[in-house]
């Protein structure tokens, strides 16, 4: 089976493992993977890629140096290998303009504000996985533990 | 056209020059009164006046000022009014000459003789014009400086209420975490030398590894120990030795945990920490608490701020030069904190842009009033449309970081030095970027 990846970006070490065990409580059917930096971030999604794997869901804080959760966010959606990649900004501090260049930009999917709720986090990551997984047409039976069933239902619906 | 108008002293003589035509007004004495009659043109010898205009309030309004040499009664006198539009006060014991209106009305030759005085009356009534001018734009910036002054100290008293009550959580999760981490401490050792070792090396160090090593890391564990991903992954995360590891295989299941309430501890610790020190230099923002004593060393406290951001530091060339013996009235804690935001600004700037060779240059020199601090870097520079608001808060350039990016670093630099008097001024192009503080001898 391909394997997927739910990938984090934080440059603050603490931050960056509490939501990757966070989302430990997912299972081991995805991977979570810690990044410091967008440029590792970019590194990793390229292997990912490379293996013939799917980086499913890419989470990022706003505020870091040297680039952005938004500018990093940004460039994956004009990838047109990972434009279908869910995004979310996960981010304490950002400004008006800020926000609306994440939305129009970096198409982000979901934005969560710090401090998170758990699980309301772990919620909206199980439906990213599960909307991810039907657009690439990938077979979502054997995610059924972590996939969530209305996103599912409303899914068949509009597809007919 | 050769006319020329009568000099300053050929009118003195002409028309000033009778002994009894004299005024004198002891200071606060009222020479003329707004709306009364006045058919004097006075000639101002001695003192200075003030001309003002009241409205139906009774609000006074300076409108202009005579020096020694100037006119007064002008208006009234040339217009044929012969009534005054100001009120004049002297404000300074003044001398006065003055021309009455009747006889020079009466004489043959009047209409050249205005003529004559036309020049000097013109550059009398363009003295006054600019210093309304003046008077104007001085208005306007006290105005500017007034409003700024106002919203700090708003923004000051807003920061010091919230730090007040951020404060007291803060301090209650820092001293709450650190008796259960004691407490802990206590539990574990009695739970075997492992349990504690492994919690011990969690609470000293937390993780130490990058998310890179980790990932190196986590496959050579699973193979050599034989554990499956996940805690291949937790195991990578503690640094410690694949040998100090195969130890304990088979137990390590057991013992991961210990390390992760460590490390938990080691963050809970650090982010109360970095709580506090935000806190802290909200707080200052709005109270000029901290004690202050003569005869600081201004070195010792630019030597303090490099000690204490030695880890920004190591990524630039730091240069000093210091002269010896400069001493001011301060708190040493404000002076740091305002070096810190400087020397920290000027770091971020040329790290972030990622340049080679940054270097950072401190300077200090004095003359007998004044020391002169320098923080100068060779960065890209501050961008032209921020840098005549970097003094404001929630202004930054940038993204995160140590200082968080609050925007507050100058705002409460320069509310600390202009408490001492002193100034911050910033001179910025690429290649170098200079923040001066002045600060005053004491």
């Amino acid at each position: 089976m391909e394997k997927l990846f739910i990938i984090v970006v934080d440059d603050q070490r603490e931050v960056l493992t509490t939501v990757s065990s966070e989302l430990e409580a997912l299972g081991s059917l995805v991977f979570v993977e810690e990044c410091e930096s967008p440029a590792e971030a970019w590194e990793l999604i390229e292997e990912i890629d490379a293996n013939g794997d799917y980086p499913a869901v890419v989470i990022s804080d706003h505020v870091m140096p040297v680039k952005t959760g938004v500018e990093f966010l940004s460039e994956l959606s004009e990838d047109s290998r990972f434009a279908d990649v869910k995004k979310v900004l996960l981010t304490g501090l950002a400004t008006h303009s800020d926000t609306i260049n994440a939305i129009n930009q970096a198409s982000i999917h979901r934005y969560v504000e710090k401090p998170w709720d758990k699980e309301e986090f772990l919620q909206i990551v199980r439906t990213l996985i599960t909307e991810y997984l039907l657009e690439k047409g990938l077979d979502y039976q054997g995610y059924s533990e972590i996939t969530d069933h209305a996103t599912i239902l409303r899914f068949m619906k509009d597809n007919g | 056209m050769d006319f020329k108008g009568y000099s300053y002293q050929q009118i003195r003589e002409r028309y000033f020059s009778e002994e009894k035509n004299s005024r004198k007004l002891k200071k606060g004495e009222i020479l003329m009164k707004q709306g009364a009659k006045n058919d004097r043109l006075y000639l101002l010898i001695k003192g200075k006046i003030i001309a003002y205009v009241s409205n139906e309030a009774g609000n006074k309004y300076e409108v202009f000022r005579i020096n020694p040499g100037m006119f007064a009664g002008v208006y009234s006198f040339f217009s044929g009014s012969y009534m005054s539009r100001t009120t004049m006060e002297a404000v300074e014991d003044s001398e006065l000459l003055f021309l009455e209106a009747q006889p020079f009305e009466e004489r043959e030759d009047t209409e050249s003789e205005i003529r004559f005085l036309l020049p000097v009356i013109l550059s009398d009534l363009n003295a006054r014009m600019e210093s309304a001018h003046q008077m104007a734009s001085e208005k306007e910036e006290a105005i500017t400086q007034l409003l700024k002054a106002e919203k700090m100290a708003t923004l000051g008293q807003l920061a010091a209420g919230l730090a007040h009550e951020l404060n007291n959580a803060v301090s209650v999760l820092k001293s709450k975490s650190d008796w259960l981490a004691r407490e802990l401490d206590n539990f574990f050792r009695n739970q075997g030398a492992e349990v504690f070792d492994f919690y011990h090396r969690g609470l000293e160090t937390g993780q130490a590894m990058s998310s890179r090593e980790v990932r190196e890391d986590r496959e050579k564990i699973s193979v050599e120990l034989g554990v499956d991903r996940n805690t291949a992954k937790r195991l990578a995360r503690t640094g410690l030795p694949i040998s100090t590891l195969k130890e304990h295989r088979g137990d390590l299941e057991r013992l991961i945990i210990y390390w992760e309430i460590g490390a938990a501890f080691h963050d809970m610790g650090l982010a109360s920490e970095h709580a506090s020190q935000v806190v802290q230099s909200v707080k200052e923002l709005g109270a000029g608490s901290a004690e202050r004593k003569s005869g600081l060393d201004i070195n010792k406290t630019l030597r303090d701020a490099l000690t204490l951001i030695q880890s920004v530091l190591r990524q630039v060339e730091v240069q000093t030069e210091l002269k010896e013996g400069l001493y001011t009235m301060a708190s040493s804690g404000e002076l740091v904190q305002v070096w810190i935001n400087l020397l920290k600004n000027a770091c971020e700037s040329m790290i972030n842009s990622r340049m080679e060779n940054p270097v950072l240059r401190v300077e200090t020199s004095g003359t007998a009033k004044w020391i002169t601090v320098r923080v100068i870097d060779n960065g890209p520079g501050i961008p032209d449309d921020i840098i005549g608001k970097i003094f404001q808060p929630n202004v930054t350039t940038k993204k995160g970081g140590l200082s968080f990016g609050l925007g507050l670093g100058l705002p409460i630099s320069l509310n600390i030095i202009q408490d001492y008097n002193g100034s911050i001024s910033v001179n910025s192009n690429p290649g170098r970027t200079e923040f001066i503080v002045k600060l005053p001898v004491a």
